[in-house]
């Protein structure tokens, strides 16, 4: 490869990621904190990889950026209402990327991903219109031509089976 | 009520929180409606823990066609 196509790559990696940190920061209202998800969303996108191979990375790691945004945004604004939260959680969010977290990172994604693939192949594509691709429950009743309630129904029934799996493994 | 059809509950009530919070915004005031039912016993918070990482976890999980795979059925 030549040196300018080297730089160039390079240069690319560079405004993807700052295009995540201007994503989680809109989200987060917070640049610091943004910096913080993406080198979080980094580790576990690199854990993933020990799991199942990601086959659209950009798409992927961009999603990882939003969610774990979303997250967090939805937990700082909790606890400073609800301050208690923080101390009997169980989970200590914070230390997200020792190797001791990221390993219980895993293990929970494999979990996770091997109840999702259990799933009745309905349900699953119904759960991932809802949760990834951001679908209302009326709006894939109307796409699969069923009620909304079998909608709401298959959405919750792939959310139980998810924590079964996790209650069952840790 | 049973322990497990209290806990069933409580894991229901928080899986609508969680799903409310994914399809709009919470407003000031549902959010205070979900700040006095999380203070209300540490079960609730308990149970929206667990439903916030299933849900977090869910969503971290590539979809079917953002993997490839890796072996061919289950073992």
């Amino acid at each position: 490869m030549r040196e300018d196509e080297e730089l160039l790559d390079l240069e690319s990696v560079f405004v993807a990621h700052r295009r995540l940190c201007e994503m989680a920061a809109s989200i987060l209202g917070d640049r610091a904190r943004a910096e913080d998800v993406v080198q979080d969303a980094y580790l576990k996108i690199i854990a993933t990889n020990e799991v199942v191979t990601v086959k659209k990375p950009v798409a992927y790691i961009h999603r990882i950026v939003r969610n774990l945004a979303i997250d967090r945004y939805r937990r700082a604004r909790l606890e400073s209402d609800v301050f208690a939260m923080a101390e009997e959680g169980g989970q200590v969010p914070s230390a997200s990327g020792t190797p001791e977290a990221i390993s219980i990172y895993c293990q929970q994604l494999s979990v996770v991903a091997g109840a999702l693939k259990q799933l009745p192949e309905r349900t699953r594509r119904v759960f991932e219109l809802y949760r990834v691709r951001g679908c209302t429950q009326r709006e894939i009743a109307k796409m699969l031509n069923v009620s909304p309630t079998l909608v709401n129904f298959m959405i919750r029934d792939a959310l139980n089976e998810c924590r079964k799996a996790l209650d069952s493994s840790s | 009520m049973t322990e497990f059809a209290r806990d069933d509950a409580l894991w229901n009530t928080a899986l609508d929180w969680v799903m409310r919070e994914h399809e709009e915004p919470l407003d000031d005031k549902t959010h205070t409606a979900l700040c006095c039912w999380l203070a209300e016993a540490p079960e609730h918070r308990q149970a929206y823990e667990q439903a916030r990482t299933v849900w977090l976890m869910t969503g971290l999980v590539p979809t079917v066609d953002e993997q490839t795979e890796t072996s061919s059925g289950d073992d």
